[in-house]
């Protein structure tokens, strides 16, 4: 089995689905033998060093998220991409907006009236080209900090625990874990014509105890998510009720 | 609601500081070109350090994230070029 890389987009779910008959599965992939292969390259990368081609997974694995050698990811998850695609389009107007402001109300006159008849007001290309660049660069850095935000969202599903990590700006990182057997009850919640189509939404996980209601938004294939999340917290019971049964 | 160019040159003249600026500007037009120039450069140059470091630490190092390397560090060098060339012109 080739290895796979574990961080997908939001709609691609890796699952066998003979065990979870799923009925519309997107992207079928048993990864359990990978991730147990994982865990054993993880120990070899700490005393190996650097030249272990596993070390790439550190950054995924070691930032907050404390991993136990039976423990498997079993999805990756991010938010849908329509989500990106409304953060970029509203870059876009904004980028867009000092031109039509530029070209539907100033004219060369205005501006050189404005500047007092001053040559150096008269927009030559270099001024045009050296205005628009500056522009463009600053659209492009946002561009990329909205990816960043996007791209670091992240949701972890484990046969053990949900990890939510959330990246709120550059400096506000939040990670919080649910254990599996702790799941009370799952709701999914799609609003809206374009969520119905594009088939994404919210996902609201009840835990038991004094945790408050655990929300995974503009996750696609919520109904497939939440039967991989049902599915696993079932296993996840039934492993903590046969303990007692051995002792 | 029709434009009028005289309206909105009343408006600007209206402002005090218009004719001080004109000044200033007229007279560092060079050094305000290439200022302007060196804080975009170190603007880029500050938040370039800040994505790389997020992508680096919580990337993980993976395809996705030397692409964005690529691409993000291709097009700024173009248009951080496009800046220079044009300063340099004016």
């Amino acid at each position: 089995m080739s290895i796979i890389n574990p961080i997908r987009n939001s709609h691609e779910v890796f699952k066998s689905s003979q065990e979870l008959k799923l009925s519309n599965p997107v992207k079928v992939r048993e990864n359990s033998s990978y991730t147990n292969s994982l865990q054993d390259k993880r120990s070899a990368s700490a005393s190996n060093g650097t030249n272990n081609p596993y070390r790439k997974w550190r950054g995924i694995i070691s930032n907050g998220i404390n991993i136990s050698p039976d423990e498997k990811i079993k999805i990756t998850l991010r938010k849908h991409w329509f989500i990106l695609l409304k953060d970029i389009f509203g870059l876009i107007i904004l980028y867009i907006a000092p031109f039509i402001v530029y070209l539907y109300f100033f004219d060369n006159a205005v501006i050189t009236e404005f500047f007092n008849n001053k040559i150096y007001a008269r927009p030559t290309l270099p001024i045009i080209i050296f205005a628009i660049s500056i522009w463009t660069l600053i659209a492009w850095i946002k561009l990329f900090t909205i990816w960043t935000d996007y791209y670091l969202d992240v949701w972890f599903i484990t046969n053990k625990r949900i990890i939510d990590i959330e990246q709120k700006g550059f400096f506000r990182r939040e990670i919080s874990t649910f254990r599996m057997e702790r799941i009370q009850d799952i709701t999914i919640e799609i609003k809206g014509i374009l969520q119905t189509f594009l088939d994404f939404g919210d996902i609201h996980v009840q835990t038991a105890g004094e945790s408050q209601e655990f929300i995974i938004r503009g996750i696609g294939h919520p109904k497939q998510i939440k039967e991989i999340i049902m599915h696993q917290s079932d296993i996840a019971l039934e492993d903590r009720n046969q303990i007692p049964a051995i002792n | 609601m029709s434009f009028n160019a005289n309206e909105f040159i009343t408006l600007f003249k209206s402002f005090g500081l218009t004719e001080s600026i004109d000044n200033i500007v007229s007279n560092n037009a060079n050094n305000i070109i290439w200022f302007v120039f060196f804080a975009v450069f170190a603007f880029f140059f500050i938040y370039s350090l800040i994505l790389i470091y997020h992508w680096f630490k919580y990337g993980g190092g993976l395809f996705a994230i030397w692409l964005a390397i690529i691409v993000y560090f291709s097009v700024s060098f173009i248009l951080i070029a496009a800046i220079y060339i044009s300063a340099i012109i004016i």
